[in-house]
C-alpha cells in the first residue's frame, strides 16, 4: 500500500492548484456571463500550455504521459476554481487517449497533438440523442456508404463544448439491419465538415461557462479513413474506453464540493450569532465532520479507480463506484456548504451558489447514477455467476 | 377536516391507564413478576432447556393479564358488540395499540408475544367474516376471550414473500382432502390446538387463486413440530412444521376452497395499521425516555440536552414520528370509512415507515444513554430487538414497497390485492 503521491503527481497536483488559485478563480463567475467566452476560451488554452489536455496521453503525440492519477489529481484542483474549465480538460484528456488506443497511425498524427497543445481548444464526442440519452444503443443517427466514404445524417445532443471544438468523435448506425449496439461505428468529423451544423446553445442551471449544444449532421460526407475503430465496433467503443471519464467527473466532482465546504469551513468561524461563533454550534460542527468525512472516503475511491486504470488492471466497476460516491456526496457537500452561509451563500457574493449549480449535472452526465448502480450491480453479479 | 382524537377514544385511553394502574401494575409487582420486564426479561421469559420456548410461568402470566383485562370489559374492544365486544375501529385501535406501546415495556401489552390488555385478536375478526356456522360454535367463544388461539401456516422454508408460490398441496381424499408439505414461522404453534394452513388445490404456481386454508388440529396424525427456530429476541415460538398425507374433512376448509388467499390479504391489511401502530408508539416511548434522560444527564457540568448533537438526530425522529402519525390516523380511518382493502398501498407505507422508525429510535435512544442503553437495564435492545423483526415479518420492508410501487405503476389493483374479488 502506497497513499502518497509521487513527486511528479505532487508536482502537478499543486501546479493544478496554484494555476487554478491565479487563473481560474478570479475569473469564473465572469467567465459565465455572455461576454466571458474569450476569457474562459483563454483559460484552456493555458491549460494546454501548462500539459493538461493530455496528461495521460504519450510524450510522442504531444501528451504529458503523467497517468491517470495525476490526471485525476489536476482535474480536481481545476474543479476547485472552475467546473466549466474542468469538464472540458477530462473530455480532452478522454479524446486524446481514445484515439490514442483505438486509432489509425493517421489519425493519431492529425487529431492529438493539435488537442493536447491547444491548436484545438477541444474535442468533443457526440453520442448522446433526443432519444438516446443513457441507452445510446438506440440512437438513430445514421452513417451510409458513399463511394470509398461515408454520409452522415443525423442530430446529436447535449454535446459538450460544441461552438468552438476543433472536431468530433461521432457515433452513428452503420449496419441498421443489426441487433442494438451491435450496428454502430465511430467517426472523427472535423468541425468545419459543410455537413456539421452546430444548434443553440442549451441554458443551463450550472458549468454554463462551458457551451453544450445539439450538432446536426445533414449529408455531412467524410473518408474511409474517418472511421475510429473498427467497422460496427463502435459501441464497445462507448461503453468501455469511455468508462475513464467517470474517473474524470467524480474528480471534477470532488474539487467542487471540496471548494464549497472549505469556504463554508473558514466562514462559520468567522460568523457570529448569539453570542458565539456558529462553528461552536455541534449542529455545524457535526455538518462538517460528514462533510470531509464523505469527500475523503470519496477521494479514495476516485483515486483508487484511477490507479487502478493506471496499473492496467480492470477498473469499469471501480470507476462507476467513484463517480457515483463522488458525485452524490459532492452534491450533498454544496448543499449543506450553502446552508451553512445561511442567506450568504444564497447570494452571488459568494461562490456557493454557483458550486450549488455547477455540482448537479455530476450526477446526470457521463453516465446517470442510476446507470452507475446498474453497471456495479452487474459488474457485482458477473463475479459470482 | 377535524383532528382531534374523538372524545369518546381520549376517555377511553384514560379509562385503560387507570385500569393499568389498578389491575395489571399490581400484578407486574407480585412474585416478582417484575423479572419478566427488567434486565432478566430475557432469561425469565425463556426455557432454555426445552427448545428455546416460552416458559410456562410466562405464558400464565400474560394469560392472567388477559383475564383480568376482559373481566373488566376491555380485552375485545374490536370486537362486534355480539360477542362481548365494543365494535371498535381501526382508527380506535390505531390508537389503542399506540398508546400501549408508548407506555413501554410492561403486562399491559407485550409485542413479542402480540399481547395486549386490548386484544389484536384478528384470528377472531376472521373466523366472524369466514368461519361456517360450524367452525364459529367451536371457535369464537376460545378465540374471543384470548384463552383458545389458532396458529398461521402460509410461510414455507423455500417460499416467504412469494407465498403464492407454495409448495404444500391438499388432494381431495374420499370425502375429505390430504395435505402434504411443510410450514415455518407458524407463531404460538407450541401451545395452539390447530394451526390454520394453506396450500395450494387448484391453479399453478404464482396464481392468486387456487390456495385454500385448512382448519388443522395440530393433533392430526401426521402433523409435526420439527423445531421453534431460535431467534435474534428469545423466547420462540415460531415453529416449523410438517405435514404427512394429514387428513382433514371437507368441513376443515376455512374461507371456501381455492379462496385461501383472500384470508390472507384481509389478514395483512388489518394486522399491518396494527403493528405500525404498535411501532409508532414505541419509537415515541424511544424518543421520550431519551429527551428525558438527556435533560437529566449532566456529563462535563451541563444537560446532555445542551448538544446539538443530542437534540437534532432527537429532533428528526419526533418529526417522523408526528408525520407518520398523522398517516397511520388517515390510513385507519379510511379503513373504517372505505373498507379495509381500500388503501392496501398507505397500510404498507406506515408498515415500513414505522417499523423502521422504531428501530432507529430504539438505537439512537441506546445512543444517547451510552452505555447504560446498551445493558438490559433499559429496554431499548428488547424494542429494538423485537421491532427488528417487524422489519421481515408481516411482509417485509420490500415487500411493502412492491406493494406500493405496484400502485404507483398500475401493476396491481388497490381495491383487489392477489386473490381477492373486486
Amino acid at each position: 500500500m502506497q497513499f502518497a503521491l509521487t513527486e511528479e503527481q505532487a508536482l502537478i497536483q499543486d501546479t493544478a492548484r496554484r494555476f487554478a488559485e491565479s487563473e481560474l478563480a478570479p475569473h469564473a463567475a465572469a467567465m459565465e456571463a455572455a461576454d466571458g467566452r474569450a476569457r474562459y476560451l483563454a483559460g484552456l488554452k493555458q491549460l494546454a500550455e501548462l500539459g493538461f489536455m493530455g496528461l495521460n496521453v504519450d510524450p510522442e503525440f504531444g501528451g504529458t504521459g503523467a497517468g491517470v492519477v495525476a490526471f485525476s489529481v489536476a482535474v480536481t484542483e481545476i474543479a476547485r476554481a472552475c467546473a466549466a474549465t474542468a469538464v472540458a480538460m477530462s473530455v480532452n484528456n478522454l479524446v486524446g487517449e481514445v484515439i490514442q488506443s483505438i486509432g489509425s497511425d493517421a489519425q493519431k498524427r492529425r487529431y492529438i497533438e493539435p488537442l493536447c497543445n491547444g491548436t484545438h481548444p477541444c474535442g468533443s464526442f457526440c453520442l448522446s440523442e433526443a432519444g438516446a440519452g443513457s441507452d445510446p444503443s438506440r440512437m438513430s443517427t445514421r452513417a451510409a456508404r458513399d463511394g470509398d466514404g461515408w454520409v452522415l445524417n443525423g442530430t446529436k445532443m447535449w454535446i459538450s463544448s460544441a461552438e468552438y471544438a476543433g472536431f468530433f468523435v461521432v457515433w452513428a448506425v452503420t449496419d441498421p439491419n443489426a441487433p442494438p449496439g451491435k450496428g454502430i461505428s465511430c467517426f472523427l468529423v472535423d468541425a468545419d465538415n459543410p455537413g456539421v451544423t452546430i444548434g443553440r446553445a442549451e441554458h443551463k442551471m450550472g458549468q454554463r461557462a462551458s457551451s453544450t449544444n445539439p450538432v446536426v449532421l445533414e449529408d455531412c460526407r467524410v473518408g474511409a479513413d474517418a472511421m475510429l475503430g473498427q467497422e460496427n465496433a463502435g459501441f464497445r467503443i462507448a461503453v468501455g474506453e469511455l468508462t475513464g471519464g467517470r474517473i474524470g467527473i467524480g474528480s471534477l466532482a470532488l474539487g467542487v464540493g471540496g471548494a464549497a465546504i472549505d469556504f463554508a469551513r473558514r466562514y462559520v468561524t468567522e460568523r457570529e450569532q448569539f453570542g458565539q461563533r456558529i462553528a461552536d454550534f455541534q449542529g455545524i460542527q457535526f455538518t462538517l465532520a460528514d462533510t470531509y468525512t464523505n469527500l475523503e472516503a470519496a477521494r479514495l475511491l476516485v483515486l483508487h479507480a484511477a490507479w487502478l486504470k493506471e496499473n492496467g488492471q480492470p477498473y469499469m466497476k471501480a470507476a462507476s463506484m467513484a463517480k457515483l460516491f463522488a458525485s452524490e456526496k459532492a452534491n450533498r457537500a454544496c448543499y449543506d456548504a450553502l446552508q451553512l452561509m445561511g442567506g450568504a451563500g444564497y447570494t452571488e457574493e459568494y461562490p456557493l451558489e454557483r458550486y450549488a449549480r455547477d455540482v448537479r449535472v455530476t450526477t446526470i452526465y457521463e453516465g446517470t447514477s442510476e446507470i452507475q448502480r446498474v453497471i456495479i450491480a452487474r459488474e457485482l453479479l458477473k463475479e459470482v455467476s | 377536516m377535524n383532528f382531534d382524537i374523538p372524545a369518546e377514544l381520549a376517555a377511553y385511553l384514560q379509562e385503560l391507564d387507570d385500569f393499568i394502574e389498578r389491575e395489571i401494575k399490581p400484578l407486574e409487582a407480585t412474585d416478582d413478576n417484575i423479572r419478566f420486564f427488567d434486565h432478566r426479561r430475557e432469561h425469565a421469559r425463556t426455557d432454555w432447556d426445552n427448545g428455546g420456548r416460552p416458559r410456562e410461568e410466562w405464558e400464565a402470566l400474560l394469560a392472567e393479564a388477559r383475564r383480568r383485562a376482559d373481566a373488566a370489559g376491555h380485552f375485545r374492544y374490536a370486537f362486534p358488540k355480539a360477542f362481548g365486544g365494543r365494535d371498535g375501529t381501526n382508527l380506535g385501535m390505531a390508537i389503542i395499540r399506540e398508546h400501549l406501546a408508548s407506555r413501554g415495556l410492561g403486562l399491559h401489552c407485550d409485542l413479542q408475544n402480540e399481547h395486549a390488555i386490548v386484544a389484536n385478536n384478528i384470528g377472531l375478526l376472521l373466523m366472524l367474516e369466514y368461519g361456517s356456522e360450524a367452525q364459529k360454535e367451536a371457535w369464537v367463544e376460545p378465540l374471543a376471550t384470548g384463552q383458545g388461539f389458532m396458529a398461521f401456516g402460509i410461510t414455507e422454508p423455500d417460499h416467504g414473500s412469494d407465498a403464492t408460490h407454495m409448495e404444500t398441496t391438499a388432494v381431495r381424499d374420499g370425502d375429505g382432502w390430504r395435505i402434504n408439505g411443510e410450514k415455518t414461522w407458524n407463531t404460538g404453534i407450541h401451545t395452539a390446538p390447530a394451526d390454520l394452513i394453506f396450500a395450494r388445490t387448484s391453479g399453478k404456481a404464482g396464481d392468486g387463486d387456487g390456495i385454500t386454508a385448512f382448519i388443522v388440529p395440530t393433533d392430526s396424525p401426521g402433523f409435526r413440530l420439527e423445531e421453534l427456530l431460535w431467534t435474534f429476541n428469545m423466547p420462540t415460538d415460531h415453529g416449523h412444521i410438517t405435514l404427512r398425507d394429514v387428513r382433514v374433512p371437507d368441513s376443515a376448509i376455512f374461507g371456501g376452497e381455492g379462496r385461501g388467499l383472500q384470508v390472507v390479504q384481509h389478514f395483512f391489511n388489518e394486522n399491518r395499521i396494527r403493528q405500525a401502530a404498535s411501532s409508532l408508539g414505541a419509537a415515541q416511548f424511544c424518543i421520550n425516555e431519551a429527551v428525558a434522560y438527556a435533560r437529566e444527564r449532566k456529563p462535563f457540568g451541563k444537560p446532555l440536552a445542551s448538544n446539538q448533537g443530542i437534540q437534532f438526530p432527537l429532533v428528526e425522529l419526533q418529526t417522523q414520528c408526528e408525520m407518520l402519525r398523522a398517516l397511520v390516523h388517515k390510513t385507519a380511518w379510511m379503513m373504517d370509512t372505505y373498507g379495509a382493502f381500500s388503501v392496501s398501498d398507505k397500510v404498507s407505507m406506515c408498515n415500513y415507515w414505522g417499523n423502521r422508525l422504531c428501530c432507529e429510535a430504539a438505537d439512537r435512544a441506546m445512543q444517547v444513554h451510552g452505555g447504560m442503553g446498551y445493558s438490559r437495564h433499559k429496554p431499548f435492545e428488547h424494542i429494538y430487538r423485537h421491532h427488528r423483526r417487524y422489519r421481515i415479518t408481516e411482509g417485509a420492508e420490500e415487500i411493502q414497497m412492491r406493494r406500493v410501487a405496484g400502485y404507483m405503476f398500475g401493476f396491481m389493483k388497490q381495491r383487489a390485492p392477489k386473490g381477492v374479488r373486486d
